[in-house]
């Protein structure tokens, strides 16, 4: 009993907001009219306040160098029998969710009143997707993973038809949710392969000590390590192969990765614009955690899986291709959002491939810091959006009506300006830094061609930033009436977000702290605060925890 | 604290209270951040040389980005130290030069001088290659904020080439910095140069990074085949952003051909000497070519600048010492002239309202102050004895003569044609009849002195050449590495 509830503080954040959610859902039962909304919101903001607080601890490791090499020297903080985990890369990362929960519920507040919509529901649809999201960034587990994309999708599903009274958003919701289910059930069939794949390996390399699941990370690890000299790895076995690309597909949908990144631009454009925000950063930041975290396995058997690397090595260079190649062409800015969106997971997936190899400790490190960076500014710009635009009229996306916005409303199109600055991985901004994190981790892992390609590529995504700039700034308005209605709390979103992407760029050591421990010569232990350390580091297992074969 | 980080941040904070401040007061903020960053900056030139040839007291290193070993890294030579002067030196030029400003955009004028002027500071100062590239690359901005409110809408076009051409550069180089941070486990530039005196890259390997640097430095110079961003972007910038960005920003590119091709791949850059030398004749052939051509004097000092700096960039790999310390001293010169030139012309341009050559004419009696400082000026750059461009010049041409004589040979006959095209440019400007009856009035009050401090320059470093070379030459000497010993 002391065990679970050890585990459940270990793991306070998403329980803490789904709760709060739930109470949300119960105190929304009582409101009046529109009265109640600044008090709900006021409830979900303290519910994620103290969400962020109980990451907190985990967070405090140094830096975020989080992620421990399953079955390395360094002990992995086990919770529930092995099949959750809390360490710096996950705390920070929750941390991340939190604060996108909050902005993003900042910033609708207005836009639901505009659009006559309810938010009771929408506050509690918001903390569950966060909530399962966390746990996916949590999971050590792919069940725990699979469980934690279901909680986030599903959410997901219904807050992008939130709109119900709008065509778009219906369509938006009907397609997103179509293709999610495929999607999911790709990664539950490469979940099956998976599990067969190892316990077949496991039971061949005479691990006979073995028990608990076959879908344990460090389980996976293990076997992989057992069999890596044996005549059937289980890096080249096919099923193990077929299995991790499944996996992959599943994944890389949430993250919409180029060939599965289709749905995107769709559901972004009709998704109203705060869940479009939420969206492109909470699916990323879940997704981009478990491709971080079940990949992770694959660093040591490096040389035995050419194909998945390979097949990664391709979707990188294609979703930064394509996604900057189509972003040229939109005149809608959620569109274009969302292209470039598809563009970032391009770079994100660069920093996942490079941290594949023992050789690299940074990789992980970037991927949490571009994560991150990108959430700011994603989020900020779609908050822009929120924050024009006049009540009862369509959203404020056409580009062409973004002409003179700088006469018009200045400090929306300099705050538009910072975040295109930042996503187009200008000097003093996070993106830069972001940017500039993954590629020396793929240069460190001697990926050169991926990342001097990728260099070159993110040149094109500068040419559309920059155009929305002119437009901005250059071309004369259309109209001279200012198109600022929401204003409100939207604004301090967006305004909050440029002057953090700007804070991060100036001075990131806040975040990025000193080098990683994993740097130093030497395990650097980390003993979680509420658990026994003989425990830390797989000691006396728990029940139902696997055995760990010495 | 440096005092090259308060170099950095006196202008950055001035824009920053310049962009807060009511309307009326912003020019008064902009000369004092301005002037001050020029009385700092002169204070540099105290400083004693180390053993790198850093001054000890300018050096300041502090974290930055502990996680990847970037630090704030400042630390100027003597190099840098006289681009920086130069920097300060035209920012008080053009910001203090009394030029009328439309209504409404006053902030944005003296923000983005100011923030040029801090990101060039920055530039020119850093020892991080990180933090380099990161002022390289911020000074963009600036210039193309001032360019695009300020051009209309015509020269959003050439803005954005001027964008890309610039970013695509960069980035090419910044693939190389990330190599070598990776290589020698630090993005220091004094860590670097020292790791690659003990174990220099040779081969194909150290070319392609020199070359890395070298393709943004090209497009920033310009470099011939580069150059095409250049004329459109200065046409469409408003005259004081052309003085900083002909005058200081252009420097930044032979200054990193110096710091970053030559000094730290001497051999590589000995493989690609005759390629970048002969780039740069053809770049002072065509530039001088196409200048003779030019309607507008924007445009035809534009092309002669491409010309010019061509001269130095062929001294600068020409590997002889006489002729880097002449490219040095040159940077110099040719920020000092081509920076008093668009001074002149901008106050021609805000009286007639006009740059074309076909309609000016007949100045030479009515505005004579400004018509004699527009002939030494002239003069200046087209190289004539006793003044500061005859200097450089002289000491590039007989310096590459001893290794490459053929391209010093057709670069000679560059000087003839620059003198051909601004002599006639003069004489149709300046002299013959008056083509409109506007009454124009002379140098007076701050320009006639801020114009006066150029002349003055002009002559004493056409005259007394020897204070500045032997300030230049024991550096240039390190950096000379085919001199045949």
């Amino acid at each position: 009993m002391s065990e679970i509830l050890e585990s459940l503080q270990g793991l306070l954040a998403p329980l803490v907001i789904m709760v709060c959610g739930m109470l949300v859902l119960l105190l929304d039962l009582r409101r009046s009219a529109f009265a109640a909304r600044k008090s709900l919101a006021l409830a979900c903001h303290i519910g994620l306040a103290l969400a962020a607080i109980a990451c907190l601890p985990a967070l405090n490791v140094a830096s975020l160098a989080g992620v421990k090499f399953p079955g390395s020297d360094t002990p992995v903080t086990q919770l529930f029998g092995a099949g959750m985990t809390m360490d710096g890369f996950s705390a920070l990362l929750d941390l991340t969710l939190c604060l996108v929960a909050a902005l993003v519920i900042g910033m609708s507040g207005r836009y639901l009143e505009d659009k006559r919509l309810a938010f009771g529901e929408f506050y509690a649809l918001i903390l569950f997707a966060t909530s399962g999201a966390m746990v996916m960034t949590s999971a050590l587990d792919l069940i725990n993973l699979f469980v934690g994309l279901e909680v986030l999708s599903v959410a997901l599903y219904i807050l992008a038809g939130y709109a119900r009274r709008e065509l778009r958003s219906e369509e938006s919701a009907v397609k997103y949710f179509l293709l999610g289910a495929f999607a999911s059930g790709f990664l539950l069939y490469g979940i099956a392969l998976v599990y067969g794949a190892v316990g077949l390996g496991a039971q061949r390399a005479g691990m006979q000590l073995v028990g608990g699941s076959y879908t344990n990370v460090m389980l996976i690890t293990e076997v992989l390590r057992a069999t890596m000299h044996t005549a059937t790895p289980l890096a080249t076995s096919p099923l193990f192969v077929v299995g991790i690309t499944l996996i992959l597909v599943g994944l890389g949908f949430k993250a919409s990765l180029v060939p599965f990144h289709t749905y995107a631009p769709d559901v972004y454009e009709g998704a109203p614009a705060p869940v479009a925000a939420f969206m492109s950063a909470v699916a990323k930041i879940g997704a981009f955690a478990a491709l971080a975290r079940f990949l992770q396995p694959l660093a040591i058997v490096e040389l035995q899986t050419p194909t998945i690397r390979h097949i990664i090595w391709g979707i990188a260079l294609a979703t930064m291709l394509l996604g900057n190649i189509l972003a040229i062409r939109q005149v809608n800015l959620k569109r274009m959002l969302a292209f470039s969106s598809v563009a970032h997971a391009g770079y994100l997936l660069v920093g996942i491939l490079a941290s594949l190899t023992l050789r690299n400790n940074i990789a992980i490190d970037s991927v949490g810091f571009y994560l991150l960076a990108y959430s700011l500014m994603n989020v900020g710009a779609f908050a822009v959006i929120v924050w024009l635009g006049h009540s009862g009229e369509e959203e404020f996306t056409d580009i062409r009506r973004f002409a003179g916005l700088s006469k018009r409303n200045p400090a929306a199109a300099a705050t538009l300006t910072i975040l295109l600055f930042s996503l187009a991985g200008i000097p003093l901004t996070a993106g830069f830094l972001g940017k500039l994190y993954l590629f020396y981790a793929a240069v460190g892992a001697q990926l050169y061609w991926l990342a001097g390609l990728g260099l070159v590529i993110s040149v094109i995504g500068v040419a559309y930033y920059l155009n929305l700039v002119v437009q901005m700034y250059f071309r004369e308005p259309l109209d001279e009436s200012n198109p600022e209605v929401r204003g409100g709390v939207a604004k301090n979103v967006a305004i909050l977000c440029a002057i953090l992407t700007l804070a991060l760029g100036v001075l990131p050591s806040g975040i990025l702290g000193p080098p990683s421990p994993r740097e130093i010569d030497g395990p650097a232990p980390i003993v979680q605060p509420g658990l026994p350390s003989e425990r830390v580091g797989g000691g006396a297992a728990p029940p139902g925890a696997p055995m760990m074969p010495r | 604290m440096s005092i090259l980080t308060l170099l950095i941040l006196v202008p950055a904070l001035a824009a920053l209270i310049v962009a807060l401040a009511p309307q009326g007061a912003t020019r008064r903020i902009a000369c004092l951040g301005a002037l001050l960053t020029f009385i700092a900056s002169a204070l540099l030139l105290r400083g004693m040389p180390g053993p790198d040839g850093f001054f000890e007291d300018s050096i300041q290193r502090s974290d930055w980005l502990p996680a990847l070993r970037i630090q704030f890294h400042v630390g100027v030579d003597i190099v840098s130290t006289l681009m920086i002067v130069l920097t300060a030196l035209l920012s008080v030029a053009a910001i203090v030069m009394p030029f009328k400003i439309s209504a409404g955009k006053e902030k944005l004028y003296f923000g983005s001088l100011l923030l040029l002027e801090a990101t060039l500071i920055g530039a020119f100062s850093s020892l991080n290659l990180v933090l380099f590239y990161v002022f390289f690359e911020a000074c963009l901005i600036p210039v193309w904020f001032l360019a695009g409110s300020f051009g209309g809408e015509k020269a959003t076009k050439a803005l954005m080439k001027f964008f890309l051409y610039t970013v695509i550069g960069s980035l090419v180089m910044l693939s190389s910095i990330l190599w070598l941070g990776f290589h020698f486990q630090s993005f220091s530039y004094i860590d670097i140069q020292h790791g690659l005196v003990k174990e220099p890259l040779l081969g194909q390997l150290g070319l392609w990074l020199m070359l890395g640097f070298a393709v943004a430095f090209a497009v920033k110079t310009p470099l011939f085949p580069f150059h095409s961003w250049q004329p459109e972007t200065y046409a469409a910038c408003p005259t004081a952003g052309v003085v900083l960005v002909s005058g200081a920003m252009a420097k930044l590119g032979t200054y990193g051909f110096w710091r970053f091709c030559i000094v730290l791949f001497p051999e590589a850059s000995k493989q690609a000497a005759p390629l970048m030398i002969g780039l740069a004749v053809v770049g002072i052939l065509y530039g001088a070519f196409v200048a003779a051509m030019q309607r507008d004097v924007k445009r035809l000092i534009a092309y002669s600048s491409i010309s010019h700096l061509g001269y130095i960039v062929m001294g600068l790999f020409s590997g002889s010492t006489p002729a880097i310390s002449g490219a040095i001293l040159q940077m110099v010169n040719h920020g000092i002239t081509v920076g008093g030139l668009f001074l002149v012309l901008g106050l021609i341009e805000e009286q007639t309202g006009t740059l074309k050559i076909r309609s000016l004419g007949g100045l030479w009696d009515r505005v004579p102050l400004l018509s004699r400082v527009f002939l030494i000026l002239t003069l200046a750059s087209v190289g004539l004895p006793l003044t500061n461009g005859f200097v450089g010049e002289f000491m590039i041409l007989l310096g590459t003569f001893q290794n490459f004589p053929a391209a010093a040979t057709l670069a000679t006959t560059g000087v003839i044609w620059s003198a051909v095209y601004m002599l006639w440019m003069f004489q149709r400007v300046v002299y013959g009849p008056a083509r409109s009856e506007q009454p124009l009035t002379d140098l007076k009050g701050t320009s006639q002195w801020v114009l006066g401090f150029f002349v003055v320059l002009v002559f004493a470093l056409g005259i007394f050449p020897k204070t500045f070379l032997d300030l230049i030459s024991p550096i240039a000497a390190l950096a000379a590495p085919m001199e045949n010993k």
